[in-house]
């Protein structure tokens, strides 16, 4: 299992793919150190803050782009290449197969994403810089940017590790799932948000800092909802990976 | 009217490395071999002559033009890469009407046209499958099928044999001898296989380093060099004797007899011989010098 | 003795002494394989799924503001909006499948067959980039002209309709051009650039989907009222909102590079656009004078289009 991660995590980690998800994670922080310091405080509009730079920026746009991207690669190469049989006939539990290669992406993408998320967030709450902000208790704020995200990560991994797997054009439907199911359809039907990752994450933001992303109100699901369904879809996924790894035919 | 391809000092470097090192030589009607080890510098003179590459000095020609400068110089050229061409999705039927039609073909005769040369190829009952699903020697057909699609005059086969097992190689060699013969289309063939050349070439051009080394009718490198082996049971110092009697120079190798260099009238004059020498005559067949022993012997 | 019926088909080598068309034909040609390579025409189920399911999306509104129309008091999207609504999907659309055009031919090796027949490398780009213009256009304009037929029809007076609006067809006309030339310049410039389509079609995304926030974040600003903290009192003070960048906020908002054929749009429909989730944007820029819009448009169409050529006439096979 090991060996599967090692391998995974070199080949989703080439040079000019961490640089372009280095410089997508870079742009939160370098905006937020931008508004804040541009705007006083009185000015700062924190409703804007949180609508555009973390729902629209990063959550709705970087996350599912960087995940989608990582993820649909990590069984991607194999399929692309037809190696997969290689990996398939290996003497391990296919379980064991299926892990490293969710792991892999969560481990890439995971700790850039929150970092980004963090960073900008504690730098965005305040037009005075990032030590301030802490003693000020808006850590709360920060922590729960964290938790979101990271629920997030993984479960968008757990999905578009899958479809790497199912198909060869797995970024062109992840990119129709995430632009016109969680993007446009939700706004026409409320509904919709219970299948809808982009909806977990927003719900586990809001859920956890009610003060700071008191403007998610209208949009939000139930807190509990949001764990529950972020559980439940990284858990189906994962299953259903490894399922379509016992099922398929070794060419 | 010049020649089909011509390379007039004809010089090819990639930085450093020096592809092809001022080389002339011709390419006129009938098939040609251009054999050389890997690295010789045959691809890259197949892709001057395509206008895929500029030379870095002197000139490759097409038929009195540059096929870089003149496009239309290339309305008659059929190319066959060594490398994959194909696009898996699409039916072999399809993808040749519409290369056919790139050629400068109007539709309905492209249409005719891609399958009489699925038909010439062999590849009748598969034409409307995705050429994803052939296999290796169907899809080494295809890639010759494009090359011929457009009825051209001239065809440029870069390692038309590579990949294949010896019987899918026996009968791309035998489609690229009738391509040559019946069809009457001219063709340079890349290879760096020997036997591949011999069998199907009339004249040849070797290349070595960049270099030509050697150039000319194949017939010219093997013929009057028959070798005749003569097995028999028993009495075989004798049968040496009684040719070496009638003045044809024999030597023995393992079990058999061996006659060098045998003209037609001797062989009256080894049958004699070999009833002069009450031998049991058990095997008799003639051997012609393959182009390897001719180029191993030239090397020592 | 009866004289035996029927022909003797010779099966052996014909030569071809047909007509030979040259250039003209293979531009031809790889215009009209482009169009059925983006439609998944001719190929198998799985590559007709996307281009049929982004088709339908973009219709969608088309065909839902034609029902409503009927409605009496629904405001509803007209011609001059209809192209910010759809923008997103169309982005989409071209970043899925314009990658499908150049991508597959330099990844299975087919650009080396194509190189060595009678056309060049500029034929082979301008038929590719006529072809997925062709698609984009014809998806931009049959969502216009649906739209155009429901509004007639919905008319009380569909004639009276006509006579009024009539102007609005050259219009959407025009603008659907600009619409198409935009969708289809960038995103083959990008495919130009790499085998895998998966890396074009995550470049264009990228491209497209980042630069909205990023220009709102700099060129916008949110609500008018602001809670102010006075002298420990809450109060909501209604101000005129200040947007990071200040007075420059107009220029930023050129960065949102999706909206930038909607600026142009805005101009070809006199009148100021209301509609659209993106109208923030044109009302920004709408300070600026015209020549900069069009100028930056023109700058975004013609230089990919010139940085693809420039890398086909450099490609290696």
């Amino acid at each position: 299992m090991a060996t599967v991660l090692r391998l995974t995590l070199s080949q989703l980690g080439g040079r000019w793919r961490l640089a372009l998800i280095l410089l997508l994670a870079a742009l939160p922080i370098g905006l937020a150190a931008l508004v804040s310091a541009t705007l006083s405080e009185a000015e700062s509009s924190n409703e804007e803050f949180v609508n555009t730079l973390l729902d629209t920026l990063l959550i709705a746009g970087i996350l599912p782009i960087v995940m989608m991207v990582l993820a649909t690669a990590s069984f991607g190469n194999e399929v692309e290449d037809k190696t997969l049989s290689y990996l398939v006939l290996r003497p391990l539990r296919r379980s064991l197969i299926a892990l490293p290669k969710l792991l892999a992406p969560i481990i890439v993408g995971g700790p850039v994403l929150v970092v980004s998320g963090v960073v900008a967030t504690l730098l965005g709450g305040s037009s005075l810089g990032v030590v301030i902000v802490v003693l000020h208790g808006d850590g709360q704020a920060a922590l729960a940017v964290g938790t979101a995200v990271l629920a997030g990560v993984v479960a968008y991994a757990a999905v578009f590790t899958w479809a790497g797997l199912m198909t060869t054009r797995a970024l062109a439907f992840g990119l129709m799932y995430v632009f016109i199911w969680e993007g446009l359809i939700t706004t026409f039907l409320g509904g919709v948000r219970y299948l809808s990752i982009r909806a977990y994450t927003l719900a586990i933001l809001h859920g956890m800092d009610k003060t700071s992303f008191g403007s998610l109100e209208d949009r939000v699901i139930e807190f509990p909802a949001a764990v529950g369904g972020a559980i439940i879809v990284t858990v189906v996924f994962f299953l259903l990976t490894v399922r379509r790894l016992r099922r398929m035919d070794v060419p | 009217m010049p020649p089909l391809l011509e390379a007039k000092e004809l010089s090819k470097h990639y930085g450093s490395t020096i592809a092809l090192d001022s080389v002339d030589f011709q390419v006129v009607e009938g098939i040609t071999g251009l054999l050389g080890p890997n690295g010789a510098g045959k691809s890259t003179a197949i892709k001057l002559f395509l206008g895929l590459l500029r030379p870095t000095s002197g000139s490759a020609e097409l038929m009195g033009q540059r096929p870089y400068e003149s496009v239309e110089s290339r309305a008659r050229l059929g190319y066959m890469p060594e490398h994959d061409c194909l696009p898996p999705a699409v039916a072999a039927s399809e993808f040749l009407t519409h290369m056919a039609q790139v050629s400068g073909l109007p539709p309905a005769q492209a249409r005719t046209r891609a399958a009489d040369t699925l038909r010439h190829v062999g590849l009748d009952e598969e034409r409307y499958r995705p050429i994803g699903e052939y296999s290796t020697g169907m899809k080494q057909r295809a890639k010759l099928a494009q090359a011929l699609v457009h009825d051209p005059v001239l065809v440029l086969l870069d390692e038309p044999t590579s990949g294949l097992d010896p019987g899918g190689r026996e009968e791309m060699l035998e489609l690229i001898r009738r391509t040559g013969s019946e069809f009457g289309i001219s063709i340079l063939l890349s290879s760096h296989l020997m036997g591949d050349v011999e069998s199907i070439c009339d004249r040849i051009i070797v290349l070595d380093a960049g270099l030509v080394t050697e150039q000319g009718e194949v017939s010219s490198f093997t013929g009057e060099t028959e070798t005749i082996y003569i097995d028999v049971d028993e009495r075989r110092d004798e049968l040496v004797a009684a040719l070496i009697d009638r003045g044809i120079e024999a030597t023995t190798d393992g079990f058999s007899v061996v006659v060098q260099k045998a003209s037609d009238e001797q062989y009256d004059l080894i049958r004699d011989a070999v009833v002069d020498a009450q031998a049991r005559l058990r095997r008799m067949a003639p051997r012609r010098h393959g182009l390897a022993d001719i180029f191993r012997s030239n090397a020592e | 003795m009866t004289e035996a019926q029927g022909e003797v088909f010779d099966l052996g080598y014909r030569r071809y002494e047909g007509p030979r068309e040259g250039r003209m034909r293979a531009r031809k040609a790889l215009w009209v394989n482009g169009v059925r390579t983006a439609l998944g025409i001719g190929r198998p189920l799985g590559a007709k799924v996307i281009p049929a399911f982004l088709f339908i999306a973009v219709m969608i509104p088309a065909v839902i503001v034609s029902m409503v129309a009927t409605q009496p008091n629904v405001d509803v999207i007209r011609h001059d909006g209809y192209y910010q609504i759809v923008s997103m999907i169309l982005i989409l659309f071209s970043a899925i499948i314009a990658p499908e055009l150049l991508c597959p031919d330099r990844r299975d090796g087919v650009i080396s067959l194509y190189l060595v027949r009678p056309m060049t490398t500029t034929d082979y780009v301008a038929a590719r980039w006529m072809a997925f213009l062709t698609v984009t256009l014809g998806i931009v304009l049959a969502g216009q002209i649906v739209l155009f037929v429901g509004l007639v029809l919905a008319a009380t007076e569909p004639l009276e309709y006509m006579k009024d609006n009539w102007l609005d067809v050259p219009r959407f006309m025009l603008a659907g051009l600009v619409v198409a030339a935009f969708t289809t310049a960038i995103p083959l410039a990008v495919s130009a650039f790499t085998t895998r389509r998966a890396y074009a079609t995550s470049i264009i995304m990228g491209l497209f989907i980042i630069s909205l926030p990023v220009a709102g974040i700099l060129s916008l600003c949110g609500e008018d009222e602001t809670v102010a903290v006075q002298g420990g009192k809450e109060t909501v003070v209604t101000q005129k909102c200040e947007p990071a960048t200040g007075d420059a906020a107009k220029w930023y908002a050129l960065l949102a590079v999706g909206q930038v054929p909607s600026f142009v749009n805005d101009l070809i429909f006199p009148g100021q656009t209301d509609e659209g989730i993106f109208k923030e944007f044109s009302l920004v820029v709408a300070e600026l004078p015209d020549a900069v819009p069009i100028g930056w448009y023109l700058i975004l169409t013609i230089g990919p289009g010139l940085a693809l050529l420039w890398r086909y006439r450099r490609i290696s096979v």
